[in-house]
């Protein structure tokens, strides 16, 4: 009968807790997804300057334009 | 003179089949068929080739290896040069370092098992690699579903405690071995440290042999209870999930390590582990994230299947300690895995047919195991259907459900 109880008890607790746990993760990636925290975009300008070579300049720039047409 | 002694002591593993007890003989042979078998069965494509491979062999070969020797004398005087993992089971602190520097010196793959088996090194290992491929904006889009289908797949745990209780075992011990339910390896070592010291040589060997029953049982009760029509339901929501930014993962997954860590310390390497390896993926380290989904995922994988074969030996098995522990960690595994379907077909009528009833089954935290099993099976109905991304929700959040287990069964019988 004991081993019941604490079966019993174990679950009840456990499901309040998961769904306080899930609850957390919804509200926590909400407010994170509120404050926006968007990548870093590099101007065509940017990218041209600091690449290298004139194959990874072109690569850069048209990388670049890319990511700002997103 | 050639005598049928001098045979024996020649030819060793064909000798201690006829020494040892019928039974023991029996369970070797049918051991060494079973990872044939498993190997077969791996190889055709039926099961997990990456655990199976490895597993069968370790399996069919450490049962044929037997010899007479026995340097602890805990099998009757035959063992083999693999692995012994009840050394340092003593309740004397000195002799079991003893012991377990003797084995260390002796067996091949003892160094393997007692530096990353034991101390849950080598499940952390996976979840680091896993993590490096896992894209946690799926689970962040549905925490509710994936936590009710863990909590389903908790039943196993629950519903082992009054029935070990049962089979003679005390409340405490009871409660170290219903954890194995929860599939969840290091949890169930850290369970039985606690609560139940005296069995966590038995029970380690019994944490770790789950994967291999996941592995080989779980497509069958699936196939078992879920009929093709609705393993085939491709799960496509109709709701368009957020969308998150590769900086945004990277705040939420750190964030979320912190935060479950402050909550379960108890699955906080595991959880650690995870998040590191996402935490690498989101943060465009190329390099860390290679060695990660590559040598370390892989590496440690191969050795866990080895390994876990090569613990199947008879004279493990047929310990009277771990018999008794096998059964009911097997009972248990099968009430999560059915308790886990009954969750995704819950999930399936409250939402109108739209949850694929087989995704239920990654709810037993077995991470990744359960969710490559339930992917697997439902790509077969339905080559174009993918639940892996919701499989793996369901799959860390089982870790989650069965970490507050874990730290309730210590707060409430850990005294």
């Amino acid at each position: 009968m004991e081993a019941l109880n604490v079966s019993a008890a174990t679950y009840l607790l456990t499901t309040g807790f998961a769904l306080g746990i899930a609850g957390v993760i919804k509200l926590m990636a909400a407010v994170i997804k509120k404050l926006g925290l968007e990548e870093s975009v590099e101007t065509p300008a940017e990218a041209l300057k600091a690449a290298s070579d004139e194959k990874a300049r072109i690569a850069a720039a048209v990388a670049a334009v890319k990511a700002r047409l997103k | 003179m050639i005598t049928w002694e001098s045979i024996a002591g020649i030819f060793q593993g064909v000798g201690t089949l006829f020494a040892a007890p019928p039974s023991v003989a029996m369970a070797r042979i049918g051991l060494i068929l079973l990872g044939f078998v498993l190997m077969y069965l791996g190889r055709k494509g039926v099961l997990e080739a990456l655990i199976m491979i490895p597993m069968g062999l370790g399996m069919a070969t450490v049962n044929a290896a037997v010899m007479f020797f026995d340097p602890l004398n805990l099998h009757g005087g035959m063992s083999t040069l693999f692995v012994e993992p009840q050394a340092g089971a003593t309740a004397d602190a000195v002799r079991n370092a003893g012991e377990l520097m003797t084995i260390l010196q002796i067996d091949w793959l003892q160094p393997i098992y007692t530096f990353t088996f034991s101390n849950g090194l080598i499940a952390c290992l996976v979840f680091m690699g896993i993590g490096s491929l896992l894209d946690i904006g799926f689970i962040l889009s549905r925490p509710f579903q994936s936590m009710i289908l863990a909590l389903f797949a908790e039943l196993g745990t629950i519903m082992t405690l009054p029935i070990a209780t049962v089979f003679g075992f005390n409340l405490k011990q009871s409660a170290a071995i219903s954890i194995v339910g929860g599939a969840d390896g290091p949890m169930v070592l850290f369970a039985s440290l606690k609560l139940a010291p005296e069995l966590f040589v038995p029970i380690a060997i019994v944490a770790y042999l789950y994967l291999g029953l996941a592995y080989g049982g779980y497509p069958y009760l699936i196939k078992l209870l879920v009929p093709t029509r609705l393993q085939a339901i491709p799960m496509v929501s109709e709701v368009k999930p957020v969308q998150f930014t590769a900086f945004e993962k990277l705040a939420i997954a750190s964030l979320a390590c912190v935060l479950l860590s402050f909550l379960l310390p108890v699955a906080a390497p595991l959880i650690f582990s995870l998040f590191f390896g996402v935490v690498i993926r989101e943060s465009g380290i190329k390099a860390f994230q290679d060695l990660m989904s590559g040598p370390i995922l892989y590496g440690s994988t191969m050795f866990l299947g080895m390994t876990l074969g090569i613990l199947c030996d008879a004279n493990t098995i047929m310990d009277p300690k771990v018999l008794p522990l096998l059964l009911l960690g097997m009972l248990s595994l099968l009430i999560s895995g059915i308790g886990g379907l009954v969750g995704g077909y819950v999930l399936y009528w409250c939402t109108g047919g739209k949850v694929n009833p087989v995704v239920g089954i990654a709810g037993v935290s077995c991470v990744p195991t359960t969710a490559k099993v339930a992917q697997k099976v439902v790509s077969k109905a339905n080559p174009q259907a993918m639940i892996m991304p919701d499989a793996l929700g369901a799959n860390i959040c089982g870790v989650i459900t069965t970490a507050i287990i874990a730290g309730i069964f210590c707060s409430l019988l850990g005294h």
